[in-house]
């Protein structure tokens, strides 16, 4: 369970968050671990939720394409989680234009994310902060999904959720209209804008503020009303931002989206759109797509994650 | 509830066997000798009548801060895992249960922050809750530590709910669940946490053990025709029970447990534990 705090030796910060201090460590075999000490403050406000979620989930979940939680242990008052340490993150491979993406490294990225989301949704978690910085790369080119700091159990229809989650360019239509019984979809739509991201090289709705991004939403993806999206009319911001937000942009045609997206091939289009509907009902479940021609029958096959194309930092 | 429970945490870590459990407490007790804590030689009575005492003090709180039944429970089981580890002997119970449902409400994502929580244990406990809130903050700390950092616990509710749907399915209406066995069952369940149970049975051996206890007490009493229809209801519930594969031997274990705790109730008396634990908070 809790190892002894003298098992792991630090050898130098790494970098720091909200709630803890990242050190890059090793044990006695020499292997190499991310270490987080959580800042307790001298516990005057408690241990911060974001980090209790964290620990929460880690404890719990195991997959290839989710960051490892190896140890936990405490010293000098302070918890520590002894981390798989990650070399990089999909947020520097998209931002390093040194790089060139081929069709087949897009799918095998997106593949590693949406299987490690997948175990994630089995295990009835929502993430609910998906965005290429939290989707970190190992020495090994696997994807690791990271950050449970606003991740929750799936909510019963009844429970009211904070519609305040997602870092704004991801964020679905339901969260920005300010819905408060959302589902896992909403980590599907943050995948899709991340699937456009990878393509583009540059994200896809990227607003300059919580408003502007409503307004960019609508601009890059049509207006949506009661007979794309059933419902919306009746979500708590709707009527509010519906009359600050005069124009009204039609929903634009494939032929429009295509020419967006160049080197898309049916197929990832058509999963790129799903992923990226109005109605949060209508998006694919991780499984549905996994299954999509996409993954299963379109080619090129995935590349294997060890020949993903690397930043030349990047040290094994 | 999230994840699976085979997987879990709390089955690699928190499910133990009587020994194990006994072997944590006698090295418990061996420390506080060892160490010549105060409170050592101070006999706390029945062991059984300590934790209704905690757990009364539990729910006193809970309510007071309008937690749902989840909360309390997630709570109930923090507060066994740690007394398996550490004796209330050493610890200031008041504080020990404020930080329980302190962080509970945090993992069931209903936070409350800590300087409130403690100002509403004052209210209820004034002599015995300090108002300083790092204190709470420190229990917290403490209480993460002793549970291994395992936070994500499984409880036997959604097991007895299942099963009352897949007994009426099975027996077709021969075997349903009365509405008066179901809500007995349920608050045996919240009884469950006095006892070392959830620590020792996954959460759907409880559940069964819960059902049957319901069963076995709201059995009606009087004529003869009553007692054999009852009769045949624990008959059906029993081949059920060998049905689905059930550890037999687990459930009645726990139906014992059960049993002897509701035994042990009769002879509970609040002022006399709350007598021992003053003596306690007031020599550490
Ligand atoms: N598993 C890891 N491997 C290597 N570096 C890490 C790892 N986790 C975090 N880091 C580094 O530590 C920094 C702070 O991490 P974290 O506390 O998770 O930050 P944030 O609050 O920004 O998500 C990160 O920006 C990163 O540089």
């Amino acid at each position: 369970m809790a190892a002894s705090a003298n098992k792991y030796k630090l050898i130098k910060k790494l970098g720091e968050g909200t709630y803890a201090v990242v050190y890059k460590a090793t044990d006695a075999q020499n292997n190499t671990y991310a270490v987080k000490r959580i800042k307790l403050g001298e516990f005057k406000d408690g241990i911060d939720i974001s980090a209790i979620r964290e620990l929460k989930f880690l404890q719990e979940i195991r997959h290839v394409n989710v960051i490892a939680l190896y140890d936990v242990y405490s010293d000098q008052e302070t918890l520590n989680l002894v981390l798989e340490f990650l070399v990089s993150d999909l947020e520097h491979i998209i931002q390093d234009k040194s790089l060139i993406f081929q069709t087949a490294d897009i799918k095998a990225w997106m593949l590693m994310s949406l299987r490690g989301l997948h175990h994630c949704h089995r295990s009835y978690i929502m993430h609910r902060d998906l965005k290429p910085s939290n989707l970190l790369i190992a020495a090994d080119g696997n994807i690791k999904i990271a950050d449970f700091g606003l991740a929750r159990v799936a909510a019963y229809p009844q429970e009211y959720l904070t519609p305040t989650v997602v870092t704004r360019w991801y964020r679905a239509p339901e969260l920005l209209l300010g819905s408060r019984h959302y589902t896992e979809s909403v980590d599907i739509w943050a995948m899709g804008a991340i699937f456009a991201e990878l393509m583009l090289r540059t994200p896809y709705i990227p607003g300059a503020s919580d408003f502007d991004q409503v307004e960019l939403t609508f601009r890059v993806l049509g207006t949506p009303t009661e007979e794309i999206w059933p419902g919306v009319s009746s979500l708590p911001l709707y009527d509010d931002l519906m009359t600050k937000i005069t124009q009204r942009h039609p929903v634009p045609p494939p032929s429009e989206i295509s020419l967006r997206f160049m080197a898309a091939s049916t197929a990832a289009l058509n999963l790129l759109n799903s992923m990226l509907e109005y109605d949060p009902s209508k998006r694919p479940t991780t499984e549905s797509a996994l299954l999509s021609p996409y993954f299963v029958e379109e080619l090129p096959r995935p590349t294997k994650p060890q020949n993903l194309p690397k930043p030349p930092s990047f040290s094994s | 509830m999230a994840a699976n429970y085979w997987e879990s945490t709390q089955r690699k870590h928190w499910q133990v066997s009587s020994e194990c459990l006994s072997q944590w407490r006698n090295a418990t007790e061996e420390r506080l000798r060892l160490s010549k804590h105060p409170n050592a030689n101070i006999d706390l009575g029945d062991p059984t009548h300590i934790r209704i005492f905690l757990h009364g003090l539990l729910v006193k709180l809970g309510h007071r801060l309008s937690c749902r039944q989840q909360i309390l429970a997630t709570a109930e089981l923090y507060l066994a895992r740690f007394y398996a580890k550490a004796s209330v002997k050493e610890t200031n119970p008041y504080a020990i249960v404020t930080a329980c449902l302190y962080l509970a409400c945090k993992i069931e994502e209903y936070p409350q922050h800590i300087r409130s929580i403690t100002a509403e244990a004052r209210a209820l406990w004034p002599d015995c809750v300090s108002s300083d809130s790092t204190i709470i903050g420190q229990c917290e700390f403490y209480l993460i530590e002793e549970m291994g950092m395992c936070l994500i616990v499984h409880q036997p509710y959604r097991s007895l709910k299942q099963f009352s749907r897949s007994m009426s399915d099975i027996y077709q209406g021969q075997l349903i669940i009365l509405p008066d066995e179901m809500s007995c069952a349920w608050s045996v369940l919240n009884d469950s946490y006095i006892t070392d149970l959830p620590l020792l049975y996954p959460p759907h051996i409880i559940a069964l053990a819960a059902l049957f206890v319901a069963v076995l007490t709201k059995a009606p009493r009087g004529s003869v025709s009553d007692t054999a229809v009852s009769g045949s209801r624990m008959a059906n519930l029993a081949d059920w029970l060998a049905q689905c594969g059930a550890d037999l031997s687990a459930i009645s274990n726990c139906v014992q447990q059960l049993l002897s705790l509701y035994h042990s109730w009769e002879s509970y008396r609040d002022s006399t534990c709350q007598q021992i634990i003053s003596k306690i908070i007031n020599t550490s």
